[in-house]
C-alpha cells in the first residue's frame, strides 16, 4: 500500500505545486483566506497551524472544514475515487485517505479526472447555475448535487463510454462516426456498416446520442463508443485516445445534428450522410445547421437532395461543389437457388398457416406507419383479393400497435375489416425477426408502398434475392435516374394502389437457379466508407476561399454569447463564411454589398441606412397612426411610457380579441393621457390579419396614410432573448422617451413604401418558399432566391396604399387559416417576407435602419 | 511551392506579382476584405479548385507570424499535401533566395517586424507547425523573436 504522502507527492509534482504545498494536510492559501486575522507567508501560516491553530480548532484544509460541518460527504467522496492506490487506502480505512482524495480533486484539471470520476471544470460547465452561484464544484456536488440527483459528473460520462475491441494505433488516421441512436433501424445499421468498413484502415471512435441493442455490433470494430446527449459539453472530457485524435468525422443521419456544435468547436472536418427528406426533418435547425457547417453533404439519393433544395438555397449553399450522391449500397441484381426459394416458402407457409405453393407472393417491409404506406399496401391486397386471390401480400416489420392514436388504432381497425392475417385471406403481417430472409427469398416481388422513403435497405436485399420491385414515382430514391436502367425496378403513378397492382401482376414469377449455380457477390468497387472519405478529402483539398477573424455582427448561433465562447463563435463564422454560406450578415456593409450586387427587381428597391434620432417637434415629422395588435396586454403600459412617438401619434388603434382586454387597454391609455381606439377582432391571422383588415371593407384605417404596425404577440418573446428582440424592434421603429426614430421621417418621403429595422440574421424564405409559386404571377418579375431583407418580426412603418395592395394580393375573401397554425410556412409568414416586394411593385423603396448600439440578441 | 502574398490594409492587389504565375505554385492571397478583388487575378473569388487561394482577414493585422499561424491552421491540408517550400512576401517584394538550406529563414527590420520569410518543405509540411505557431503567436514578443524560436524548434530538421 502506498503511503498517502507518496501519492500526494506524485500528483502534486506532476502539476508543479509540490513546493508551494508539500503536505496535503495543510493548505496555506486556504488557511490565510479563512483566517484574515493572520499575517505572514506560507511557512508562517504552517507554523501557526501546527503550534496553535489546530488546538484552537482551526482547519488546515478545505476538506477538514467541510467535513466538520457536513459529515455525510464521506460516502459520496469515496464513491468518486478511481485511482487504485487511493482505493487501496480507502479500503484499508486509512485515516488520511479521504482528505487526500478531496485535496487531490481540488487541484483541478487534470489531477481530478486522473484520480476520480469528478472534473471540477466539467461540473461547472455542465451546471452553469453552480458556476453562476460562485460555488466550489466539488463542495457543491458532495454537499447538495449528489442528494439532489440529476447532476451529471464524469462518472456518468464514463458509464456512457464503452470500450471497443480495437486498440488505438497512433500510426493510423482516426475517424469519428456518429449515429443518432443504436437501434436496429435503417440509419444506425448503415452506421454499423460504416464502422466495420472504416476499421480496416482507421482508428474508429463511435458516438451516439442514445444507446440501443446495436451497440454490441459496433464494439468489435471500434476503439470506443460514447453515448452522450450533450456532445459539445461532454466530448472534450472523454479521456480516450480515439476521441482525442479525431482527424475527421462522418455524421450518419441528419438526426446527428447535435454533434455539429462539438465538431465545429474542435475544428474537426466532417461529412454528413443524409438519408432523411427535409419534408419530415423537424425542427428545421437540424437540417440548417447540418448543411451550414458540414464540409460535405452526402445524400443517399438525388430524390432526397432534391427535397433539400429549398433549405440549401436558404443558406446559399453551393450544391454543386458541397454535396454529392452516394447510395449506401450498390444495387445487385441477384438470384436465389430453387432449393432456397422452396424452403423459404415452406417456412413462411408454416408461419402464416397458409399454403403458398403456386401463389404469387408480394412482400412489403419496414416499420408499420403512414410514411411506409402500409395502409396502401393493404389496399393493394384488397384490390387483388377480388380479382387475383392467389396473389398473397406479406408485410414484415414491427410497429403494429392497436393503442397508437396516430396510426395504429385506425390501421388495426382497417385490417380487421378486410380480414388480414386470416389463412383464407391474402394479406398477412409478420413481426421483424428471423423470417425476414425467408420473406426476401420466397417473394416474387416487393411492393414499396412508401409515400416517402429515401433508399430503404430492404429493396437492396429484395433485388439481390431475385425479386422485382414496384414503387411510386416521386416517392423514393429508387425512382432516381440512376436506377432507370434496372429492369427489376418498376415505377407507377404516385400513391395509386390500383396502378401498382397492375404493375405487380404483370411481373414474371421468380424462379430459383440450380444449387450448383449459387450466386456470388460481384465486386462493386469501393465501399461506402471509402467513397465518403474520399469525397470529403477531395472537397477539403479543393477549398480555395477562407475567412479569418471575428465578424462585426456577433450574435450567437451554435454557441452562447458568453465571452468564454468568443473563440468558438469566431471558428463558427470562419467556417460559415469560408464556404460562402449564410445564417447571418458578416456586417452591415456585407448586407449593403449583397443587395447592391443583386439584379433582382425586389432587391433593387432595398436600402440600408443608419438610424438617427429625430426631435418630436421636427417639422419633417408627418401625421401618423400607430396600430398595435394586443392579444396580450402585459407589456402595453411600459411600451406607451417608453416611447414619445405614442404622444405624437395622431391616432392609436389597438386590436384585441375580447371586450375585457379592450377595456383594460383603453384604461391604460387614459392613465397616460392617451386616447386609444380599440377594435375587437377574432383570434385569427396572428397580428397581421387584424392590421390588413383595417384597409379592407368597413376597415377603420380611414384617411390616415402613414402607419406603424406593432404587436404584443408572445411568439416574439418565446425565447429568453425575446424581450431583447422586442425592445430592439420598438427602439428602432419608435425611438425612445425623448426622441423619435428617423423611420418616421423616412416613411414620409416620397418614393418610400416601407421602413423596418435591419435584421442581422440572414432570414430566408424558409417554409414560405413552398407558397411562392402560388403568387408568382402577381408580380412583375421573379421572386429572388432569398429575400435578403424584410421586416423580420413583422413590425414596420408603411403606407396605407401599400397595406391595401398586400391585402389585395390575397383578396379579402381569402380562406385564411385558423389557429393553431404551424410555426412557419403559412400565408402570414409569407406576408412578413413580401412587404418589400409589394412596395417594389408600386415603385417604392424599402428602407432598413441599422442602429449599432441596439442589442438584438 | 506555396507563396503567401500578404496584402495590408489600404492596399489593393490588382494583379499577381510578376514571376508568380507558375502553374506549379499555389498562391495564397491574404488580406482584408476587398484587398484582392482585382479583375486581373486568376480564378474568381468563390471558385473551388485552382491554384489561387484567398484568405480574407476580417480584422486587419500586420504581423507575418500571425499570418503564418492562421494559415498553418486553415491550410494545414494544403501544406501537408504539397511538399515544397513556403514563402511569405508582400505584394511589392520578391521571393527570398539564397538561404534554401535553412529550415526557417526570414528578414526583419530593426524594430522586430518581419517582412519576408521562407520555410523549408519539411517545416512547412510538419504536423508540428500548427501547434508551434499557435503557441508562439499567443506570446508577447516581436515577430523576429518568434521566428527565432521557430527556427530553433526546427533546427537540425
Amino acid at each position: 500500500m502506498q503511503h498517502p504522502d507518496d501519492i500526494w507527492f506524485r500528483h502534486a509534482s506532476r502539476v508543479g505545486i509540490i513546493n508551494q504545498r508539500p503536505d496535503f494536510r495543510f493548505d496555506a492559501a486556504f488557511y490565510a483566506r479563512n483566517h484574515l486575522d493572520l499575517m505572514g507567508d506560507d511557512d508562517e501560516m504552517r507554523c501557526h497551524f501546527t503550534d496553535r491553530g489546530r488546538t484552537e480548532g482551526r482547519h488546515g484544509t478545505q476538506y477538514a472544514q467541510l467535513r466538520s460541518k457536513v459529515p455525510h460527504i464521506d460516502d459520496g467522496l469515496a464513491a468518486l475515487v478511481t485511482d487504485p492506490d487511493l482505493c487501496t487506502l480507502l479500503n484499508a480505512n486509512h485515516p488520511d485517505a479521504l482528505e487526500l482524495a478531496f485535496e487531490l480533486i481540488q487541484l483541478g484539471a487534470q489531477v481530478d479526472s486522473w484520480i476520480s470520476d469528478f472534473s471540477m471544470r466539467a461540473y461547472l460547465e455542465w451546471h452553469p447555475d453552480v458556476e453562476a452561484a460562485g460555488m466550489n464544484p466539488l463542495i457543491h456536488y458532495l454537499h447538495f448535487g449528489r442528494i439532489e440527483g440529476g447532476r451529471r459528473t464524469l462518472a456518468d460520462l464514463r458509464k456512457g463510454l464503452h470500450l471497443g475491441q480495437q486498440e488505438f494505433r497512433p500510426e493510423l488516421p482516426t475517424v469519428l462516426i456518429c449515429v443518432h441512436e443504436m437501434s436496429r433501424t435503417g440509419a444506425p445499421v448503415v452506421g454499423r456498416d460504416l464502422v466495420r468498413q472504416a476499421s480496416r484502415t482507421h482508428n474508429v471512435a463511435v458516438a451516439a446520442l442514445r444507446g440501443g441493442d446495436l451497440l454490441e455490433h459496433f464494439l468489435p470494430h471500434c476503439c470506443g463508443a460514447l453515448i452522450t446527449a450533450s456532445p459539445l459539453r461532454e466530448m472534450p472530457y472523454v479521456n480516450a485516445d480515439a476521441f482525442r485524435h479525431i482527424d475527421q468525422a462522418i455524421l450518419n443521419s441528419v438526426e446527428c445534428a447535435p454533434f455539429v456544435h462539438a465538431l465545429v468547436a474542435q475544428d474537426i472536418p466532417f461529412a454528413a450522410y443524409v438519408h432523411e427528406y427535409s419534408d419530415y426533418t423537424f425542427p428545421s435547425w437540424k437540417s440548417v445547421y447540418m448543411a451550414s457547417f458540414s464540409d460535405l453533404l452526402v445524400f443517399s439519393s438525388e430524390h432526397v437532395r432534391d427535397s433539400w433544395r429549398g433549405r440549401l438555397a436558404d443558406i446559399t449553399f453551393d450544391t454543386a461543389n458541397d454535396s454529392t450522391i452516394i447510395p449506401q449500397h450498390p444495387l445487385i441484381h441477384g438470384q436465389v437457388t430453387e432449393t432456397r426459394r422452396r424452403n423459404a416458402r415452406q417456412a413462411l407457409s408454416r408461419a402464416l398457416d397458409c399454403d403458398l405453393t403456386g401463389k404469387r407472393l408480394i412482400c412489403g417491409a419496414g416499420h408499420v406507419q403512414w410514411r411506409k404506406g402500409t395502409d396502401i399496401f393493404a389496399q393493394a391486397a384488397q384490390i387483388c383479393a377480388r380479382t387475383h386471390p392467389d396473389t398473397i401480400f406479406v408485410w414484415i416489420g414491427d410497429g403494429q400497435n392497436h393503442q397508437d392514436m396516430g396510426f395504429g388504432v385506425w390501421f388495426d381497425y382497417h385490417l380487421r375489416q378486410v380480414g388480414a392475417n386470416n389463412r383464407d385471406g391474402n394479406l398477412f403481417f409478420l413481426p421483424a425477426g428471423p423470417l425476414y430472409l425467408d420473406v426476401m427469398d420466397a417473394a416474387d416481388a416487393m411492393f414499396l408502398s412508401s409515400r416517402l422513403d429515401p433508399l430503404p435497405n430492404v429493396v437492396f436485399d429484395a433485388i439481390q434475392r431475385g425479386q422485382h420491385m414496384v414503387c411510386f414515382d416521386g416517392a423514393t430514391g429508387f425512382a432516381d435516374d440512376r436506377y432507370r436502367g434496372s429492369d427489376r425496378i418498376m415505377r407507377t403513378p404516385y400513391a395509386e394502389p390500383a396502378a401498382a397492382v397492375r404493375s405487380l401482376l404483370a411481373l414474371p414469377l421468380k424462379t430459383g437457379i440450380a444449387d450448383d449455380a449459387a450466386p456470388t457477390t460481384p465486386d462493386t468497387g469501393p465501399q461506402l466508407f471509402d467513397r465518403i472519405r474520399h469525397a470529403l478529402q477531395d472537397r477539403l483539398s479543393r477549398q480555395r476561399n477562407f475567412v479569418l477573424g471575428e465578424s462585426a455582427i456577433d450574435i450567437p448561433l451554435l454557441f452562447t454569447k458568453a465571452e468564454i465562447d468568443r473563440p468558438l463563435r469566431r471558428r463558427e463564422r470562419e467556417k460559415l463564411f469560408s464556404y460562402g454560406r449564410r445564417l447571418l450578415w458578416r456586417d452591415v456593409q456585407d448586407a449593403s454589398d449583397t443587395v447592391a450586387a443583386s439584379s433582382n427587381w425586389v432587391h433593387r428597391r432595398l436600402r440600408v441606412e443608419e438610424y438617427h434620432p429625430v426631435a418630436p417637434d421636427d417639422l419633417r415629422v408627418p401625421d401618423f397612426a400607430i396600430h398595435i395588435h394586443a392579444f396580450y396586454v402585459d407589456d402595453l403600459p411600459d411600451d406607451l411610457c417608453n416611447h414619445a412617438a405614442f404622444a405624437r401619434a395622431r391616432r392609436i388603434l389597438v386590436t384585441t380579441d375580447t371586450e375585457a382586454k379592450a377595456t383594460i387597454i383603453r384604461q391604460i391609455g387614459t392613465d397616460r393621457g392617451l386616447t386609444i381606439q380599440t377594435q375587437l377582432v377574432p383570434n385569427q391571422g396572428r397580428d397581421i390579419l387584424p392590421f390588413l383588415r383595417l384597409f379592407g371593407r368597413d376597415g377603420l384605417a380611414g384617411d390616415d396614410q402613414i402607419w406603424c404596425h406593432l404587436h404584443q404577440k408572445k411568439s416574439i418573446q418565446t425565447t429568453s432573448h425575446g424581450n431583447v428582440w422586442r425592445r430592439f424592434l420598438h427602439r428602432i421603429l419608435l425611438g425612445n422617451q425623448d426622441t423619435l426614430s428617423s423611420a418616421i421621417t423616412r416613411i414620409a418621403d416620397s418614393g418610400v413604401g416601407l421602413v423596418a429595422p435591419f435584421e442581422p440574421h440572414f432570414v430566408p424564405w424558409a417554409d414560405s418558399r413552398r407558397l411562392l409559386a402560388g403568387i408568382a404571377d402577381r408580380f412583375p418579375g421573379p421572386m429572388p432566391q432569398n429575400p435578403l431583407m424584410f421586416p423580420v418580426g413583422n413590425m414596420f412603418w408603411t403606407r396605407a396604399d401599400v397595406a391595401r395592395q398586400m391585402l389585395d394580393l390575397f383578396g379579402e375573401d381569402h380562406p385564411w387559416p385558423n389557429e393553431p397554425i404551424p410555426t412557419d410556412g403559412t400565408e402570414y409568414h409569407l406576408i412578413e417576407r413580401l412587404w418589400p416586394a409589394i412596395a417594389a411593385r408600386m415603385g417604392l423603396d424599402s428602407i432598413f435602419l441599422h442602429k449599432d448600439d441596439e442589442e438584438r440578441v | 511551392m506555396i507563396i503567401l502574398v500578404h496584402v495590408k490594409a489600404g492596399q489593393t492587389l490588382e494583379e499577381l506579382p510578376k514571376g508568380l504565375l507558375n502553374e506549379k505554385y499555389f498562391i495564397v492571397l491574404l488580406g482584408p476584405q476587398g484587398s484582392f478583388s482585382g479583375q486581373d487575378l486568376p480564378s474568381p473569388a468563390g471558385a473551388v479548385g485552382g491554384s489561387v487561394l484567398r484568405v480574407t482577414q476580417l480584422q486587419d493585422y500586420a504581423g507575418a507570424f500571425a499570418a503564418l499561424a492562421d494559415c498553418a491552421r486553415l491550410l494545414r491540408r494544403l501544406f501537408a499535401q504539397n511538399f515544397g517550400p513556403l514563402h511569405y512576401i508582400q505584394p511589392s517584394e520578391e521571393l527570398m533566395s539564397g538561404r534554401d538550406t535553412a529550415a526557417v529563414s526570414w528578414t526583419a527590420t530593426s524594430d522586430g517586424h518581419v517582412d519576408a520569410f521562407c520555410l523549408s518543405p519539411v517545416v512547412a509540411s510538419s504536423p508540428l507547425l500548427m501547434p508551434l505557431t499557435r503557441d508562439l503567436a499567443a506570446r508577447q514578443m516581436t515577430d523576429d523573436r518568434r521566428f527565432a524560436f521557430l527556427a530553433a524548434a526546427f533546427a537540425g530538421v
